[in-house]
């Protein structure tokens, strides 16, 4: 069986009566980035919701790896292989950075409940294994020296790290992305460029909700153009900077220069 | 950089607990101070209790007294009026309080956080009416008497020094229990859960699950205090039980540090001191206690355990910030 990826069929989604999203179809396919474009308030940051499971679609339905996952709940999601990060900065306060990052594994399973609280070693080994994971993990971001600092005390551009390296100790099939770069300095959004094209490197499907049109260009094997709710259209990064449509609902005429900015 | 290297050894809240409590005993002997040491044990396993949802989930709980009152009335009841054998009725109360928590939970944990209170508010003080009201099986206001002495296998514990001995075991192994269950697994995803529910949830945390578990485990710890306090004082009233010690059970955690291995410790011994000066001032200790409080929440956020925290940092933690801040000014 062939690995499908992330699948999206037909979501429409109102709130209180006013349609955020119209029957919106979309693929992400494994070992890509497709980046989901669109002015702000177009609806991304809610179909990212209803993929997770964090929100209910009035219709349509989103499998993963050929399972439908319509039905279930965001932290059942994460058990298929789901993962996602926010587009307001959500980590753990209180723990540590590592700790963080071993939290991200928590989907794949563990020892149970009872077994933690009676410290056996079963739940010893276990933890063991998913630190020297979450170790290789802060390597590979660089944030090795950081490993026993508490989160909160860390520059935002590493925080986001952080929560990009938790994502990834999951193991995800999907990861869906919502602004990892935005408020970055530049050498930062290099870097999560970087990890995000390793992702898809190593097999994932990625969604990447991006307003940095420099850095989505550059990563990305597929882009999608939200606007109202509405696909506009989608296709190769050079297909969609020259779109007319798009440089009208989102670009606008400079594309080529100019990263559109958005308020925050 | 070579001094981070060096792990300096540093008690743990379980060492230090087990030190105090073998000390108390040998340092004061009257009888009057067993009746405070054994008062500081009840109020630790509360406490301790409490952090699991107060703490770790950053939920507020007001249902603690209510079920500090259940384990003490199971316990007396079933002992004093169906001769259940006392170390059975001691098992029970941590049991139906257990089972308690688990309802309650049920029904409430699934509201936002200010609603969640609420619901364990109404539901400690329905529990506290019902101690009062319920004259026939509790005994009413006028209290539960005729509580045998507790004895396990054939041997009597009863008197000051063994019924400590028992208190400071229980409270010993609750704090061990919570010490391990900090940094399991689950007690990991608890605290994530308490820090982002979102990103706890999109990592795979069952929300509502893990909480009702540590709701669960708040009620039993209560329980168990309950038990001790009845079979301790052989007499239970429901007056222990009101919304007042809901108040100061949550008050001295945070106070002490809620979500800290160390802050049920520190606030056991705050709510202990305190019921020694409620005595001598009556009346004015509530005045201290609010005071104490307003000062803490507003300068120590993290409360005493966590002011302390940041003077004393774990190993590791202050050169890495040193290094994070170095990092993103270069
Ligand atoms: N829970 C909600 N209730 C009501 N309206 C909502 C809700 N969530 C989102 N909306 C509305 O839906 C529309 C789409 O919002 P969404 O956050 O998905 O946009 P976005 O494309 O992510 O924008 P941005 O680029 O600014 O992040 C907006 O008009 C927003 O006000
Ligand atoms: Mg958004």
């Amino acid at each position: 069986m062939t690995d499908e990826g992330l699948v999206i069929t037909g979501i429409s989604k109102s709130f209180g009566g006013v349609r955020v999203l119209r029957d919106v179809s979309l693929r992400a396919r494994p070992g890509a980035v497709t980046a989901l474009i669109g002015p702000n308030g177009a609806g991304k940051t809610t179909l990212a919701n209803i993929v997770s499971g964090f929100e209910r679609p009035d219709a349509g339905r989103i499998d993963v790896s050929g399972h439908d996952l319509t039905r279930r709940g965001p932290d059942r999601r994460a058990t298929a292989g789901l993962a996602r990060t926010f587009q307001n900065l959500e980590i753990f306060t209180g723990l540590t950075v590592i700790d963080n990052v071993v939290m991200g594994a928590y989907g794949r399973g563990g020892a149970g409940l009872l077994s933690a609280v009676v410290g056996l070693p079963r739940a010893r080994r276990a933890d063991r294994r998913a630190r020297a994971a979450a170790e290789e993990l802060l390597d590979r971001f660089g944030l090795t020296a950081l490993a026993d600092a508490p989160v909160e005390s860390l520059p935002f551009g590493q925080a986001k790290l952080v929560e990009l390296a938790r994502v990834l100790a999951l193991e995800p099939r999907v990861v869906v992305l919502d602004e990892p770069v935005a408020g970055l300095p530049a050498e930062s959004v290099r870097a999560v460029g970087e990890q995000v094209t390793r992702m898809a490197g190593a097999g994932a499907a990625v969604l990447l909700i991006e307003h940095n049109m420099r850095l989505v260009m550059e990563i990305s094997d597929h882009i999608a153009v939200l606007d109202h709710g509405e696909l506009l259209m989608e296709g190769e990064p050079a297909e969609v900077r020259a779109d007319p449509r798009v440089i009208e609902a989102y670009l606008g005429p400079d594309a080529d220069r100019i990263a559109p900015r958005r308020e925050s | 950089m070579a001094v981070s290297r060096i792990r300096r050894w540093r008690p743990t809240t379980p060492v230090i607990t087990a030190v105090l409590l073998a000390a108390m005993p040998l340092i004061f002997i009257s009888d009057f101070a067993r009746a405070i040491q054994l008062r500081f044990c009840v109020m630790l396993l509360l406490l301790t209790g409490l952090n699991f949802i107060n703490g770790y989930a950053r939920m507020s709980s007001l249902a603690q007294a209510g079920f500090y009152g259940l384990g003490a009335y199971t316990a007396g009841i079933l002992a004093a009026r169906l001769d259940v054998p006392p170390a059975l009725a001691f098992v029970a109360a941590p049991v139906l309080a257990t089972v308690a928590a688990l309802v309650i939970g049920a029904a409430s944990l699934r509201l936002r956080a200010t609603y969640f209170t609420m619901a364990t508010l109404g539901a400690g003080y329905i529990l506290y009416i019902l101690f009062g009201r319920m004259t026939g099986v509790t005994g009413g206001p006028n209290g539960l008497l005729g509580i045998p002495a507790l004895s396990v296998a054939g041997i009597e514990i009863s008197g000051p020094l063994p019924m400590y001995v028992l208190a400071a075991v229980l409270a010993l192994l609750g704090v061990v229990v919570a010490y391990n269950f900090e940094r399991s697994r689950a007690g990991r995803a608890l605290r994530a859960l308490g820090a982002s529910e979102p990103a706890a949830v999109a990592s795979g945390v069952r929300a509502f699950r893990l909480r009702l578990f540590a709701f669960a485990l708040s009620g039993c710890y209560a329980g168990v205090a309950g038990a001790l306090e009845t079979f301790d004082a052989t007499f239970v009233s429901p007056s222990s039980f009101g919304f007042l010690t809901a108040v100061l059970c949550v008050v001295g955690l945070t106070v002490g540090g809620a979500g800290r291995a160390a802050g049920p410790l520190i606030g056991a011994a705050l709510l202990t001191a305190l019921d020694e000066l409620g005595t001598e001032y009556a009346g004015y200790e509530m005045l201290i206690v609010g005071l104490v409080f307003l000062v803490v929440v507003q300068a120590f956020p993290g409360g005493v355990a966590g002011a302390a925290g940041a003077r004393w940092p774990r190993r590791g933690a202050r050169p890495a910030v040193a290094r994070a801040t170095e990092g993103s000014a270069s």
